[in-house]
């Protein structure tokens, strides 16, 4: 009993000190437990699909209506983004710019919570013979939920930007402000670090700023609402339902590429 | 307590697990996602129910260190300071068996008050070393719904437990 008892809390201070060590082995444990939960989760997954079947059979003619207007809105849309892409790669031609090394997306099927108040996490399973790595970055498909924390060969966990260690450098889209989105495992994680002077109103879009090369710039990430507490954010993703999480295998542009070579800095300052 | 022989039979060996294999699946079936909005929060703790079931009526198959590696379990499937379940549930697993004959084939609300009890103080003591742990005051109102809600729900687990137990000790 009590080298049990020195067992875990050594555990739990080893945990806290050296936590690559740690993070190497929990990851072949989650390994270990994820068919058993990717088992588990299917039958609650088919639960669920079949009542969005049944929700949606309900108001289907309605639903119609919406999906062809909104059609007829995007294909507006899509006009536009073909013709700024386009614009776009002739415009990053003309000035040799590098852009951001966006690899293969791989996909996860959650199959594991967090259940609990202590962290904020899933786990999905993908791993390193997918190709997932430490640090990479995640969507729900459109907007950003975490990062990668620890990796097996089957599984991955997912920090989620809730969770009270989560810290995502972030812009206001309005005003293009940097910050850091904090988390404290409370739904809406909050906004700090804002420099002097800049103004977070409600409804404020917040992106990702890229800051860091974890995440890709630009990605929203969530809303400003107002709250008793002041102005936190609330994450665009809807983490209850999340079903798949997409795994961004994205490569910050190295320093060294974009800088001029000394050489050529030199040559440029001859006469 | 009663007393037997340690039963190496196949039968014996399957019924000695069953304890574990109950609370392994109760720590699984809490870190499945549901679906449902903000449930994963304040997810029912069903991985402590075993540990309490089982330290009242068969504490022999339910040994401290089983405790422990369900604890285990669940720190690594739910990414939680590693350790801290681990300990919890041994603590809760010692004590509770030793307060055994307070509970043992008493009425089912007497079983319910001390679940709610072990709960409170679990969750309390969870709360606190993950504090501890992380730095800083962790939000205390999920906590506080979790063992509410897991009160709610501790008679469903009971009495699945329960029919487990008739094997278990025939």
């Amino acid at each position: 009993m009590a080298l049990l008892i020195v067992i875990a809390l050594g555990l739990l201070i080893f945990s806290r000190t050296d936590s690559d060590t740690v993070d190497r082995v929990e990851a072949v444990a989650h390994d270990a437990g994820a068919p058993f939960l990717d088992v588990l989760s299917r039958p609650v997954d088919g639960l669920q699909s079949l009542i969005g079947s049944l929700r949606s059979l309900v108001d289907l003619q309605a639903e119609n209506e919406a999906l062809k207007e909104e059609m007829q809105r995007l294909r507006g849309w899509e006009a536009v983004a073909m013709r700024l892409d386009h614009e776009n790669k002739v415009l990053r031609a003309f000035l040799n710019a590098k852009t951001d090394g966006m690899g293969p997306v791989i996909a996860g099927r959650v199959i594991g919570d967090s259940g609990g108040p202590y962290v904020r996490a899933v786990l999905v399973n993908a791993g390193s013979q997918q190709g997932v790595a430490k640090g990479q970055a995640v969507t729900d498909g459109r907007y950003a939920i975490g990062q990668v924390i620890s990796v097996g060969h089957l599984s991955a966990r997912i920090l989620l930007i809730t969770d009270l260690n989560s810290r995502v450098p972030v812009m206001i889209e309005r005003t293009g402000d940097r910050a850091i989105l904090a988390g404290d495992n409370s739904p809406l994680p909050e906004l700090r670090f804002l420099p002097v002077g800049a103004t977070l109103k409600e409804g404020d879009r917040i992106l990702t700023s890229g800051d860091g090369g974890v995440f890709p710039a630009r990605l929203p990430v969530g809303e400003a609402v107002t709250t008793d507490d002041g102005l936190r954010i609330r994450p665009l993703a809807d983490f209850a339902r999340l079903e798949y999480a997409l795994i961004l295998d994205y490569h910050f542009p190295e320093l060294k590429e974009r800088l001029p070579e000394p050489d050529e800095q030199t040559a440029e300052a001859a006469p | 307590m009663r007393q037997r022989a340690a039963d190496w039979s196949v039968e014996g060996l399957v019924k000695g697990a069953l304890p574990t294999i109950s609370a392994i699946l109760c720590v699984l079936l809490a870190t499945v996602p549901y679906g449902v909005p903000q449930l994963s929060t304040v997810m029912p703790w069903l991985g402590i129910m075993p540990i309490y079931y089982w330290s009242i009526h068969e504490p022999r198959y339910l040994p401290n260190w089983a405790a422990f590696m369900v604890g285990l379990c669940q720190d690594i499937l739910t990414g939680g300071p590693l350790g801290l379940f681990a300990l919890i549930f041994l603590l809760v697993r010692h004590f509770v068996t030793g307060q055994r004959l307070l509970f043992f084939k008493k009425p089912f609300l007497v079983g319910w008050w001390g679940m709610a009890l072990v709960l409170v103080l679990a969750a309390a003591g969870g709360w606190l070393l993950a504090s501890i742990y992380d730095g800083m005051l962790l939000p205390l109102s999920p906590f506080t719904v979790q063992v509410v809600l897991s009160i709610m729900i501790y008679p469903l687990v009971a009495w699945a437990l329960g029919g487990l137990w008739l094997v278990v000790s025939d």
